[in-house]
């Protein structure tokens, strides 16, 4: 059975300054549905960038992004974007709820010429509130909240328009043990139960085995790797060596064979 | 108090029942729009802005009284150029690769200039004084009918589409995944923000009307926690800010526009002191006992 391929990308480079030296270079991946993808890799690598490019807020330089068979930016509602939280205005006076709600302006529903919210917005905002169980801080300032609460809200605000695909800028940084648990049960669950593809960056690789079926190593380009020989050696390779520059972890991909 | 049974009951202070009249109204766009600009930390767009109106204004002078064109008054003026820069920063925002604050200085900077060359090029003696620095005696009736219907349409819109004019300022980049324009809500804040400014010219003149869109929201961020709370204290403050400056400078003779701003400074300042006061005693506690 051929499997629904949700995101490709084909020969995709990008560089923030025009002629510079690209920060992401001849990428090509597909990401199939119901997927759980973890991007990894040293800082400066390009991990944030091959997000935005995913998410459609920058265009690539070179190549072709396709998200549901058409160009990013045209499906942006049925993806769930969580920027990591630290790029948050600090006295900013808007509260828990309304940060939440804001994943559901959008250019499709009927309210959204004015963005007024109905009572049943306000209804999906309690429910993806209790789903990172921050329901208690609804009527808080966001401001207020700490680093791990603020991710947990910004995470509400990707499920509450219930989106195809969930797109997470390091979504367990800064948070406890404990909750880094029940987020992990969390994403299972979306992608057991709601058949939800997850693309998501992380640097906490205790977290990245347990659920992923893809882990993709970036540092600029891309090299193949299969999941199953993903142990502490290869990852401190990847981070260390300056011949291997992304690499990606795969099932799928284990008969190419392309480990040295 | 006094002094505001005073202005209502004489009736030759009716032009300083206008002025109290013009600022009150317009403080409701001021406490909205102000809130915005804070929050968005856009003050100096604002300022831009409200400089270039200067040009606005002695062009429409110069060009009433050269080809003797009596509707198109300074307010006309002022209007045109506002909602022009407005128009000229957004644009150059969104598709110039300019560094932003460059373009911010020129549009500052050319607007006064032209305005001072027109006014110096029109016939007869105008003083720039009066639109620099505001005089409460210019304030007419229909001055004050068109402030207050101004001002109700710019918190009709800001009421409106509150939703999203908040949301786009909070997180612009996640809007625009959602297939959001944030530009168009940009550019919305940016012509409400064009359109305040001309409302209290009369007021408080063009040099420190920057001061009426700020402070008020700034002290007001300090003592609420969400937006809703901020942009009402602003109005009220905004208001306050307006009846006792006039108040200041009916009883004391003083001129009425900088007896506004520096109250509101006043209050700004000492809000400021107020709300970081447990900070200032710990670093200099702190700083003592390293001294130790």
């Amino acid at each position: 059975m051929k499997k629904d391929q949700i995101i490709k990308f084909k020969d995709v480079s990008y560089s923030y300054l025009p002629n510079s030296t690209p920060i992401l270079e001849n990428i090509n991946f597909e990401i199939f549905k119901k997927e759980i993808v973890c991007i990894v890799g040293p800082n400066g690598g390009g991990k944030t960038t091959l997000l935005k490019l995913i998410s459609g807020i920058l265009k690539p330089d070179k190549g072709k992004i396709e998200i549901f068979g058409s160009s990013p930016g045209e499906n942006g509602e049925k993806i769930g974007y969580m920027p990591q939280s630290v790029h948050y205005d600090n006295s900013f006076p808007i509260s828990v709820k309304n940060v939440v709600l804001m994943g559901i302006l959008g250019k499709k529903n009927l309210t959204s010429i004015f963005g007024w919210y109905s009572k049943n917005d306000k209804i999906k905002c309690k429910k993806a509130l209790a789903k990172v169980k921050m329901e208690n801080l609804i009527e808080k300032p966001f401001y207020a909240l700490s680093g791990g609460q603020k991710q947990r809200v910004l995470i509400a605000r990707a499920l509450i328009s219930d989106p195809e695909i969930l797109v997470l800028d390091e979504p367990t940084a800064n948070v406890d043990y404990e909750t880094e648990d029940n987020f992990i049960s969390l994403l299972k669950d979306l992608n057991e139960k709601k058949n939800k593809t997850i693309v998501m960056v992380s640097h906490d690789m205790g977290f990245v085995s347990e659920i992923v079926t893809s882990v993709f190593c970036i540092n600029k380009t891309l090299v193949i790797h299969p999941t199953n020989k993903l142990s502490g050696k290869t990852i401190q390779e990847t981070y260390n060596s300056s011949s291997i520059q992304l690499i990606r972890h795969d099932h799928r991909c284990s008969d190419k064979g392309h480990i040295r | 108090m006094n002094f505001l049974v005073e202005v209502f009951s004489d009736p030759t202070l009716v032009f300083l029942k206008y002025s109290l009249l013009a600022g009150i109204f317009s403080s409701f766009a001021f406490g909205i729009t102000g809130s915005y600009i804070v929050v968005k930390r856009i003050s100096y767009m604002a300022g831009a802005i409200s400089h270039s109106v200067l040009g606005g204004i002695g062009f429409a002078l110069f060009i009433s009284a050269k080809f003797n064109i009596p509707w198109i008054t300074p307010y006309s003026g002022a209007v045109a150029a506002s909602i022009f820069s407005a128009v000229l920063i957004w644009f150059a925002e969104k598709y110039s690769k300019e560094r932003l604050d460059s373009l911010l200085g020129a549009v500052w900077a050319t607007g006064m200039a032209g305005g001072i060359i027109f006014i110096a090029l029109t016939p007869g003696y105008i003083d720039p004084m009066s639109y620099l620095f505001g005089n409460i005696l210019m304030v007419t009736k229909t001055d004050l009918i068109v402030i207050a219907l101004f001002s109700s349409l710019i918190c009709f819109t800001a009421f409106l589409f509150q939703n999203k004019l908040i949301a786009a300022s909070f997180d612009e980049e996640f809007l625009k995944i959602r297939g959001v324009r944030t530009d168009i809500y940009n550019l919305m804040l940016l012509i409400m923000t064009a359109l305040t400014i001309v409302l209290m010219i009369r007021i408080v003149g063009i040099i420190m009307i920057i001061a009426m869109l700020t402070l008020p929201p700034a002290s007001a961020s300090r003592l609420s926690k969400n937006f809703f709370s901020m942009s009402i204290l602003s109005i009220v403050l905004s208001a306050f800010f307006v009846i006792s400056g006039i108040g200041i400078s009916f009883k004391y003779d003083l001129p009425g526009g900088p007896a506004i701003i520096l109250t509101a400074g006043v209050f700004y300042f000492s809000i400021l002191f107020l709300t970081s006061k447990n900070f200032i005693i710990q670093y200099l506690g702190n700083l003592f006992k390293n001294k130790d």
